[in-house]
């Protein structure tokens, strides 16, 4: 099912991409989030279920819809779509930190035990 | 309904007063869109280049479009950022080194401030506040965000510059694209079941007498303002027109509040949200018939209507597929914001209406079975203020505040779309049918604007973006502000009034 879906997204979005002259419009990086968040996510899912990481499917998302392969998402538009890398890993800096002090905590609780 | 009777009913003035709309200009637009071009003689026109000067008889039967193509208007270049992105030829503004730093903490802290103020507008207990103040109208609890736009965007403090701007233009279509998904999902079939005679009546005399009001005001003014000579087929004129009284016949369905009985609330909430249904119906009959320029594809209006119900469909498709996959809360999350991005991004490719498209979207999936009806209105409508909030504060950057001809239209819109109200209400109470009593009356009579009225007008500016459309984006936001606060005194007299002694 999941990937149906990814395939239906991405024959959706190569429609629709065809609309988009510039690649730099705010409609095509609305288009563009909304894509890359849903099939990356169906795909690290899948990747889960055969054993690997779900971020392995996340790159892998990346480089194929990317302009190297399938080229649905061009250079213009990553380009764009830039102010996301910043929020991600804004994100990701204090989420690995909790992570890392739950992790500490973890452990000391071990060794007091 | 009324806009698309107007469109038929001015259709044959309009292809007079453009007797080769179509033919001319659409014809060697057909030519320009590739894909679509072998069918130009079945849409708005035939292709005189392509056949030759011998004539088809599919282009003799052809029929000139029912309104007249919009003429070219220049991009206003305070939309350009959030119409067309950051342009990576055009040179960045020069800042001295030793501000650098400056502009770049106040940037992160100024935008830091927005999406904390737009948090905390959402969050209950200033619901709570809000509403003990009196201020609980979306629109004035709203306005301070289009203040805080307007500062954002002043030279002065700088926070919302052309690249920044640039980079927040997916947000306003993510925005656009959830207000019309949430108006959707409450769009639940079941609860018109069981209307009380009469309500239909009431929704129709309550749209149309505003809606016409306003069409006819506007449409004068719009005249009076512009130095063109007077054509009743202007498709500017009329677009404009029409786009002022969709927004002006929504209602907010805060106005339920003043009213004590429960029947009462439940049977208004109907009728206003049937109301919203008359907007988007509004919305997508102008964006269908007024194709903005540079759409690749030229058809008729009809066929633009079709498709937009096709997108809408589709999305809710999808959406419903997606959502029938157990995820976290997260997840859940990650895969409504997905989903409404996409709907919204793909409507504004094909420069529909996104605040439509995700409507219909929204509608199939509060009507469609499943066990994700009640944690997605949840979702949708914790989310709903701070994206709504934050919409208003790149409205409101947006916002043209220098214009006058935009702080006439404001009390215009606010006094004739009252007398409307107020005129269908009466009509409704003596021959609709429906028993009201005075409060029911004065709810549905004087409502404040719905947040559906500003998507409509911000979705407008969207898909024209330049000519006269932002006079009708002042004309909604202060009107709707003037509207509110003329509520509020007329309620606090009324109060003042029924304390007064002697009063029975």
């Amino acid at each position: 099912m999941s990937i149906f879906l990814v395939l239906v997204l991405t024959g959706l979005m190569s429609a629709l991409g065809t609309f988009i002259t510039e690649g730099k419009t705010s409609a095509g990086v609305s288009l563009t989030l909304g894509y890359l968040l849903l099939s990356a996510y169906f795909i690290g899912g899948s990747f889960k279920r055969i054993g690997l990481p779900k971020l392995t499917g996340y790159i892998a998302t990346g480089v194929v819809v990317g302009p190297s392969v399938l080229g649905l998402i061009g250079g213009a538009m990553l380009e764009s779509t830039r102010i996301f890398n910043g929020v991600a890993i804004g994100r990701c800096g204090p989420s690995s930190a909790a992570s890392a002090r739950s992790a500490s905590t973890e452990c000391s609780a071990r060794r007091c035990c | 309904v009324a806009g698309a009777a107007l469109l038929l009913l001015l259709g044959p003035s309009a292809a007079r007063a453009a007797p080769d709309a179509g033919s001319g200009d659409a014809g060697a637009g057909a030519l320009d869109a590739g894909a679509i071009a072998p069918d130009a003689g079945a849409s708005s026109g035939p292709a005189p280049a392509r056949t030759g000067g011998e004539k088809a008889p599919l282009e003799r039967v052809a029929r000139a479009p029912i309104v007249a193509p919009l003429p070219a208007v220049e991009l206003d270049p305070s939309l350009a950022p959030v119409i067309e992105g950051r342009d990576p030829a055009a040179a960045a503004v020069p800042v001295a080194p030793a501000e650098r730093p400056g502009v770049v903490i106040r940037t992160i802290v100024g935008l830091l401030a927005l999406m904390v103020l737009a948090y905390l507008g959402g969050h209950r207990r200033v619901l709570a506040w809000e509403k003990r103040l009196g201020i609980s109208q979306v629109i004035t609890a709203g306005f301070p965000f289009v203040v805080l736009g307007m500062l954002g965007r002043s030279s002065s403090v700088g926070i919302l510059s052309d690249s920044i701007l640039a980079e927040l233009g997916p947000l306003l279509r993510l925005g656009l694209g959830w207000i019309g998904f949430v108006a959707g999902i409450r769009f639940d079939t079941r609860m018109f079941q069981g209307l009380p005679p009469g309500t239909v009546r009431i929704v129709a005399l309550t749209t149309l007498f505003p809606f016409a009001f306003l069409v006819g005001a506007s449409a004068t003014l719009l005249f009076l303002f512009s130095e063109q000579p007077f054509e009743p087929g202007d498709p500017v004129f009329l677009r404009d027109a029409l786009i002022l009284g969709t927004a002006g016949a929504m209602a907010a369905v805060t106005s339920t509040r003043s009213l004590s009985r429960n029947g009462s609330k439940t049977v208004l909430s109907r009728v206003i949200r049937l109301e919203e249904l008359a907007g988007v119906i509004g919305l997508l009959f102008v964006a269908a018939f007024f194709r903005p320029q540079g759409a690749s594809w030229q058809m008729p209006g009809t066929a633009w209507i079709l498709l937009t119900i096709g997108l809408g469909a589709t999305a809710g498709l999808l959406v419903y597929a997606i959502l029938q996959r157990q995820a976290e809360n997260a997840d859940f999350l990650v895969l409504t914001l997905g989903s409404i991005s996409f709907a919204a991004g793909a409507a504004s490719s094909l420069l529909l209406s996104s605040v439509v498209v995700a409507f219909i979207a929204g509608v199939l999936l509060a009507n469609f079975p499943g066990v994700y009806h009640e944690r997605l209105r949840e979702m949708l409508f914790r989310l709903e203020r701070p994206i709504y909030l934050l919409s208003l504060v790149i409205v409101g950057a947006l916002w043209r505040v220098d214009d006058w001809r935009g702080w006439v239209l404001m009390p215009v819109f606010m006094a004739l779309r009252l007398a409307g109200k107020w005129l269908g209400t009466a009509l409704a109470a003596s021959y609709g049918g429906l028993a009201l009593d005075a409060d029911e009356r004065r709810a549905i009579a004087m409502p404040p604007l719905g947040p559906l009225a500003i998507a409509i007008v911000t979705n407008a500016l969207l898909l024209y973006p330049g000519g006269s459309i932002s006079l009708i984006v002042s004309a909604v936001i202060g009107g709707g502000v003037l509207t509110e606060l003329f509520l509020q005194l007329l309620s606090r007299r009324r109060s003042r009034l029924s304390l007064a002694p002697g009063s029975s």
